[in-house]
């Protein structure tokens, strides 16, 4: 597994792209999508170093926003997604979430599991993309 | 282990997600009369009492979680 970003939960995306875009060194910005299959608006932030942070505004995460709870999810790629949900769950992870395509990462397959280290996504290897 | 037993475990359980020593649970308890019971505790619910019992639930189990008595039972099948 290979750390991929961290989700941050948001009221409002523009207003925390705001507080990010002149407090980090970002190289890229994607548009604020909609993705139906999380139910939540999403926006991945490309920093100078390589690292990734992706805000995430929505149902998905209302009670984050209610409890001021920023840390989401931190996600990681994976090469074999079943696997990776197989081991985690072979070490007490819940599956919140089976693997679905994600429109923010060109339709690589996404999986959501409840853990020890919180919530993690799990990202479709795809060395060609983000 | 007891259908009581495990009730009163749960219930220790409950507690401590909940914050709350004096937090009294039955078979009809549910996320309806716990404020706090949102999806996310309810996941934290169900980690905590894989973890004291040992046990685990399938993804399609959970959702069948519905109240306190379908817990204890799913859980008396599995002990």
């Amino acid at each position: 597994m290979r750390f991929h970003h961290i989700g941050i939960a948001c009221r409002d995306i523009p207003e925390t792209l705001g507080f990010v875009q002149k407090s980090f060194d970002v190289t890229h910005t994607t548009d604020i999508i909609f993705d139906q299959n999380q139910d939540a608006e999403l926006c991945l932030l490309t920093l100078v170093d390589g690292s990734h942070i992706e805000l995430v505004s929505g149902k998905a995460v209302e009670k984050f926003v209610a409890k001021r709870q920023s840390l989401y999810h931190t996600c990681w790629q994976v090469n074999d997604i079943e696997k990776a949900i197989e081991t985690l769950y072979e070490n007490g992870a819940i599956l919140i979430s089976p693997p679905t395509e994600a429109i923010l990462f060109n339709n690589r397959k996404v999986a959501f599991l409840f853990s020890d280290i919180g919530i993690i996504e799990l990202l479709e290897e795809n060395l060609s993309a983000v | 282990m007891t259908r009581e037993e495990v009730l009163n475990t749960v219930q220790d359980i409950f507690r401590d997600i909940f914050d709350d020593q004096s937090l009294e649970i039955k078979d009809s308890t549910s996320a309806e009369e716990i404020e706090d019971w949102d999806s996310m505790n309810h996941l934290n619910l169900v980690s905590a009492i894989e973890k004291k019992f040992s046990i685990r639930f399938a993804l399609g189990e959970l959702q069948t979680l519905n109240n306190v008595g379908a817990m204890i039972d799913l859980m008396m099948q599995k002990l």
